[in-house]
């Protein structure tokens, strides 16, 4: 499935977005305490960026509106993308709680079969070895964090 | 300064950086190599497991993957004609007609060579210019460094891509992001929503992570059913001893070109492959005959970036300003090691930078050894299944943003970050520009807010310093010849399109 989006909508979106930012961070700032005598404060630097962010920002808003811009842009396999975002999404969010050994097989296996890397003993059997060897060189070899889950290594 | 230099290599070899560096440089061909998969990929992936780790140590590595993948860059453009880096693109256009010839063998050859030589001189320069360097930066106070920010954002239009716009939008927003946390002068909490994991602002690391290494991971996902490209034989490796004399000329004039364009602020390793090749064409006796496989063509490139390489570190150990996007990786990770970049690191830990020097000079001579040797092997390496390398980039970039604070935060952000900088790049929105202000934000700001207390409020003081004109003078020639380019650029565009 092939996903298009017109670039200019993405143009509207940030440019909107601009203003939006520029109006939470002069809210937000508003509550920030008032510098000392020769100082400069917390909120000048930022309200100085957001101002000139937006200025841009309605400068791309303007000028993607203006003309008949039809560029736009192709995601291939849109929906195996988004399944990966989330199944990313999922992995990391379940990490620590599940751990990494129980987990990353799963992760692995997961993505070898929406690309269709090959047969389904492959794909386990690849997943189980990766996962191995990262535990081996992160783990053993080079003594890294990884999180230990529910089995407690 | 000799004294200092070989200490730095006694160092190296004493404290076994040698080795760090070796499996770097190692490492850093076959990532290279590998299409997809970047220098600045590698050192960012590589910095989280690099906390805790002796600082030379560390750097040995990080220098090793830079040099190792910049070079390793062009095996895949001679071969696959895919630029295994973006600084490889200027390569595959005599590289690969060379290989159509039957003489792939010979182009890695003057490729592994040119690297070398290249990037030996761009490191000498690096090792004698860049503590003269420091000396100067020593006299910059705060209303330099504000400019020196400046000056370096102002770069951003160079790397902006097609859409100068959308590049200073990003900076932008780069430095608003980096504006979250507690306020460097005040230090009052700024838009953290009662978020404890942002007091400290938005880590550096897992936003690098997710912009530099999940990002490329989704394109893999979706070019997953491409098919993998076929690859040219290697015949023989090696060229004659007349042919290394008709390309020496080049190597030394490209040398120089990139180890300038790699000193200056925002311009990277692409830039510099670019205009060397384009100075040799022009040059060359034989220019017409470039892009139909002629070995001058692939030793300006090589030659070039990987001057760059070193070129770009004089910039980000002097002043801490990253001279293109791999070093703001490397910037990132110095501050990991507790190393605060910039003239007094000189000063203070001289024993860490010229080791680091010393690096730079055997990393040139690694990458001749295992280029001669392992080009068959890093061939070999190429026919990996993409699908299962992207799959393991986003392992790598999952637990590396989780070794650093054992958080779960900081996973989340990378992966946001990744999906975000993947749909953003495809949009013309580029995403080294939100790096750049991500980094040289708080430098602009924390020295603004310091420039403010010394000259008691009266800003008229960036005009009243010498130091201070030399950067209004750079800025504005910067901003002056971005805009004619830009302009120039369009034109050409609309000629193009009639």
């Amino acid at each position: 499935m092939v996903v298009s989006f017109k670039v200019k909508w993405l143009d509207l979106f940030l440019g909107i977005l601009s203003i939006v930012l520029l109006v939470v961070v002069f809210v937000l700032s508003a509550s920030f305490p008032e510098p000392h005598e020769a100082q400069l404060g917390a909120a000048v630097f930022p309200r100085i960026i957001a101002l000139v962010l937006a200025v841009v920002g309605v400068y791309i808003l303007v000028r993607a509106m203006g003309k008949k811009s039809n560029a736009a842009v192709d995601i291939n396999n849109a929906q195996k993308v988004l399944l990966t975002f989330f199944i990313l999404l999922l992995y990391g969010l379940f990490l620590k709680k599940v751990g990494f050994v129980i987990l990353t097989p799963v992760f692995i296996a997961a993505l070898l079969f929406l690309m269709r890397f090959s047969n389904v003993v492959t794909n386990l059997l690849t997943s189980i070895l990766t996962t191995a060897g990262i535990y081996l060189i992160f783990k053993v070899l080079l003594s890294v964090p990884l999180p230990e889950g529910i089995l407690g290594f | 300064m000799v004294q200092y230099l070989l200490n730095g290599f006694g160092h190296l070899i004493q404290t076994g950086s040698i080795l760090a560096l070796f499996i770097g440089v190692f490492l850093g061909i076959i990532i290279g190599a590998l299409p997809g998969l970047t220098a600045t990929m590698g050192i960012a992936l590589l910095i989280p497991f690099t906390y805790g780790m002796d600082p030379s140590y560390a750097l040995s590595l990080m220098v090793g993957i830079f040099a190792g993948g910049i070079y390793g860059g062009s095996i895949s453009a001679i071969l696959l004609k895919t630029p295994g880096t973006p600084a490889a693109g200027a390569t595959v256009l005599d590289g690969y007609p060379l290989a159509q010839k039957g003489q792939a063998g010979k182009a890695v050859a003057v490729s592994t060579i040119a690297s070398a030589l290249g990037g030996l001189i761009g490191a000498l320069i690096l090792t004698f210019l860049a503590p003269q360097i420091a000396k100067i930066a020593v006299l910059f106070g705060p209303p330099e460094y504000v400019l020196l920010g400046i000056y370096g954002l102002s770069m951003i239009s160079y790397v902006a891509g097609k859409s100068m716009a959308k590049g200073i939008f990003m900076g932008l927003l780069g430095i608003l992001i980096s504006t979250i946390g507690i306020d460097p002068i005040s230090g009052f909490p700024r838009f953290t929503f009662g978020q404890l994991n942002l007091l400290n602002g938005l880590s550096l690391l897992p936003v690098l992570i997710g912009l530099f290494a999940a990002a490329q991971a989704f394109e893999g996902i979706e070019k997953y059913n491409e098919p993998q490209a076929q690859q040219a034989k290697i015949n023989r490796i090696g060229i004659s001893g007349k042919e290394f004399l008709r390309i020496l000329p080049h190597i030394i004039k490209s040398a120089f070109i990139g180890t300038f364009v790699g000193a200056v602020p925002g311009t990277g390793t692409d830039i510099a492959a670019f205009l060397s090749y384009g100075e040799a064409k022009r040059s060359s006796k034989n220019g017409a005959e470039f892009g139909t496989g002629v070995i001058e063509g692939v030793a300006a490139p090589e030659s070039g970036n990987n001057a760059c390489v070193n070129g770009a570190m004089i910039p980000m150990f002097t002043l801490g300003i990253p001279g293109e996007a791999a070093t703001a990786v490397m910037l990132g990770g110095l501050m990991l090691l507790g190393l605060q970049p910039g003239p007094l690191l000189f000063k203070d830990n001289p024993q860490v930078i010229y080791t680091v020097f010393a690096s730079t000079i055997t990393s040139n001579l690694l990458i001749l050894v295992l280029g001669l040797l392992g080009a068959r092997f890093f061939a070999k390496v190429l026919q990996l299944p993409t699908k299962l390398i992207t799959t393991m980039i986003f392992v790598l970039a999952i637990i590396g943003s989780y070794a650093m604070r054992n958080n779960a935060f900081d996973v989340g952000v990378t992966i946001i970050a990744g999906f975000l900088g993947y749909i953003l790049t495809k949009a013309d929105y580029p995403v080294p520009p939100l790096l750049l202000g991500l980094i040289l934000g708080p430098l602009v700001e924390s020295n603004l807010g310091r420039t403010v207390i010394i000259s008691e409020g009266n800003y008229f003081i960036f005009f009243t310093r010498p130091l201070c004109w030399l950067f209004w003078v750079l800025i504005l020639y910067t901003v002056i010849s971005n805009i004619t380019k830009s302009k120039r650029a369009s034109r050409q565009l609309d000629q193009t399109k009639r």
